[in-house]
């Protein structure tokens, strides 16, 4: 170690030097979530006063300034990695796109272009996130574009939402495997062309979130047909679990693995009434056999 | 906390250290790989999401374990106490052995047979006084909650874990705020809670783990004071509402509003000053958060703009304020003013950004499209496009 990093480290170690770049991007992120919602209300107090147009150009005029410093300030496009040194690039950039959906959702609302087919304005910002994410290299972009296609198809990809979505759940169930699906091979194809291969996490994730959640959606639904949506859950999940594990991909496999285990709790309490207790015994020996799984995977998976 | 575990503890610190300096490019493969090899892994240490997993697991199997034996005893509601405290102390006796062992120690298991030994150990307390002993309010929940803050204190000290401490602080305070007089010794022991434990914070012979909790209690400490001080609390009288027939006090005085009103005002700035001279980012980010609870206490009580001015102007401003500090910083010499920096240092900025994704989909995600009926004729979308609220 030379002299001059022995001096770095040290004064970092003893408070010298100490940076505050989490508490300046936390309050840039405070920032947006309070300009989007205070103009959120705005528009919702005004909009009769003020009248549509207004309100939507001087939505989409703001949306267009964040954009097009987003553009001055983004580092050139590259199908690989390419962060931003610039602190505040990531929120300038995520105003932007927020705002100028918002504008696009008013205006849709206002102007009634699509008429019934008005869902189809999520798919619209869905690809728009989508462009900004590639151009801009943002997860957290695609994060919002995945959600928003989800949302497109009538699901719900936010935990605390808890379910699919509103609506028939039998639809729905087919419409998370099959948006899971392609999520998932997106995220595969994408990584395998090396075409924005970092975002393999986003897509992957996502995709196993919507594919489990349809499978665990049919397990607890109020349906005769729960033993077969085990039987698939099981399958999906020991074949994620699989491939999770020879891929090294953590998040996955713990999706799996936990999914399983609800699922199996079904099956343990499915009719009912007597020897709780004998249940409840046999609930914690699955658990032990799933923590045991976890525990194993992760030797393996370091030692691979 | 035993003595290994400490010796422990410091050589996953310096590991931890070296992976930064790594990440950040200040150190070659070749020093890295000398760090590591000087101080060699002394416990298995899997990354967070494994420990979570583990402790999702080991709790499902504990309360299994608990109901079945629950349910296959049914005992009366005054024998309940002692099924709780065995199964209290046995937890707890599980998460020691996995705590001394170098292989379990931190993979998650330990912290779920703590935390459920101790929330068992507690209830088993309330349990034998209220059903058993019959004693009642207020003596009753005051042994409660003074048994609970004395077997997290035990916790943390023995386990070296922050969130046991901070538990601790908290049952204290709900003690305090219990007794006559609740809301000064809110104040009395939150200004020593701070001042004890800010002299701790860098004392050499104590493990990282124990520096670690000595920090949660200064935070709660100063958590304590401002909540004692803070106008809309006092108004509302939060603390006092914690008493049996509370419903009976006055409201407070003019003159404790007048204090209240300053305390609410001086107190945030004095603890962000505070935090830039001695330059420790818990308590500067403590400050900033107390002075945004300030802010919100001052529109609740003072209209001076309709809400959706508020939340712009003030949005823009904490905007336009963090950009004018990160370009102040970075145009400082070699990037750095006062022993501040806005560059990450040795952060992991990856992680970091990994771990925005789910408070923005959680935020701004569009609600799902509602269910196409047979005859719709539209209506309208949503202002949820771009992910904000209100619809029309």
């Amino acid at each position: 170690m030379t002299a001059s990093q022995a001096h770095l480290f040290s004064r970092v170690a003893r408070r010298e030097l100490v940076s505050v770049r989490l508490e300046i991007r936390a309050a840039l992120y405070a920032g947006v979530l309070l300009l989007t919602g205070g103009i959120a209300l705005f528009v919702k107090e005004n909009h009769e006063r003020i009248g549509p147009a207004a309100i939507g150009l001087a939505i989409g005029a703001i949306a267009a300034g964040c954009l097009a410093w987003a553009w001055r300030n983004a580092p050139p496009f590259t199908w690989g990695d390419a962060l931003s040194t610039h602190a505040a690039f990531d929120y300038v950039l995520l105003l932007g796109a927020l705002l100028a959906a918002a504008d696009l959702a008013y205006v849709e609302a206002q102007t009634k272009v699509l008429g019934p087919a008005w869902p189809w304005h999520l798919l619209v910002v869905s690809a728009f996130y989508a462009l900004l994410a590639v151009r801009f290299d943002s997860k957290m972009l695609l994060s919002l574009a995945l959600a928003s296609f989800a949302a497109w198809r009538g699901l719900a990809l936010s935990l605390p939402r808890a379910s699919l979505g509103p609506g028939d759940a039998s639809r729905l169930r087919w419409e998370a495997l099959a948006t899971g699906a392609l999520f998932v091979t997106i995220g595969i194809v994408s990584a395998r062309q090396r075409k924005k291969a970092h975002f393999e996490d986003v897509w992957v994730n996502g995709g196993i979130f919507l594919v489990l959640g349809g499978h665990l959606s049919g397990v607890f639904g109020r349906t005769e047909a729960w033993p077969a949506w085990l039987l698939a859950l099981l399958a999906v999940a020991a074949a994620i679990a699989v491939a999770a594990y020879l891929w090294k991909r953590t998040l996955p496999f713990a999706q799996a693995v936990l999914a399983a285990y609800l699922g199996l709790l079904r099956a343990v309490f499915s009719d009912g009434g007597g020897d709780v207790a004998a249940r409840m015994l046999l609930a914690a020996v699955l658990g032990c056999a799933a923590l045991a799984t976890v525990f194993l995977a992760h030797r393996r998976m370091r030692a691979l | 906390m035993k003595g290994e575990w400490v010796a422990a503890e410091r050589a996953e610190e310096v590991r931890a250290a070296a992976r930064g300096w790594r990440r950040a490019g200040a150190v070659s493969e070749g020093t890295f790989e000398e760090i590591l090899r000087r101080y060699p892994e002394p416990r298995a240490l899997p990354a967070p999401l494994w420990r979570i997993l583990a402790f999702v697991f080991g709790s499902f199997i504990l309360l299994a374990v608990f109901a079945a034996f629950l349910v296959a005893a049914g005992p009366n509601p005054s024998g309940a106490w002692v099924l709780c405290a065995v199964f209290g102390v046995a937890f707890i006796a599980i998460a020691e052995i996995q705590a001394r062992s170098p292989a379990m120690a931190l993979r998650g298991g330990a912290e779920a047979a703590g935390f459920w030994g101790l929330v068992l150990l507690v209830a088993g307390l309330f349990l034998l006084l209220e059903e058993d002993l019959h004693i009642s309010e207020p003596t009753g929940p005051n042994l409660v909650l003074l048994g609970a803050a004395l077997l997290l204190a035990l916790a943390a000290w023995r386990w070296g874990s922050p969130v046991w401490a901070f538990l601790a602080a908290v049952s204290l305070f709900l003690l305090l705020g219990r007794v006559p007089g609740g809301r000064l010794l809110w104040i009395v022991c939150g200004v020593a809670l701070t001042w004890a434990f800010e002299r701790l914070l860098d004392r050499p012979s104590w493990s990282p783990s124990h520096r670690r909790c000595a920090a949660v209690l200064v935070v709660a400490g100063l958590l304590g004071v401002y909540a004692a001080m803070n106008l809309y609390a006092l108004d509302h009288r939060f603390v006092e509402f914690l008493r049996e027939r509370a419903l009976d006090l006055p409201g407070p005085r003019f003159r404790e509003r007048i204090w209240s009103m300053l305390g609410t005002a001086i107190l945030p700035v004095a603890v962000i000053r505070w935090g830039i001279r001695s330059r420790r980012t818990f308590v500067l980010d403590t400050g900033l958060v107390l002075s945004a609870v300030s802010l919100v206490t001052l529109r609740f009580y003072v209209h001076v703009a309709p809400l959706w001015v508020v939340l712009t102007v003030s949005g823009g401003a904490v905007f336009l304020l963090a950009l004018a500090l990160n370009r102040w910083l970075s145009r400082g010499v070699e990037k750095e003013r006062d022993g501040f920096t806005a560059e990450p240092l040795f952060a992991d900025e990856a992680r970091l950004r990994a771990l925005e994704l789910v408070p923005v989909v959680a935020a701004h995600a569009p609600e799902a499209r509602p269910p196409v009926e047979a005859g719709y004729q539209g209506g309208g979308g949503s202002f949820g496009g771009g992910g904000a609220g209100g619809s029309f």
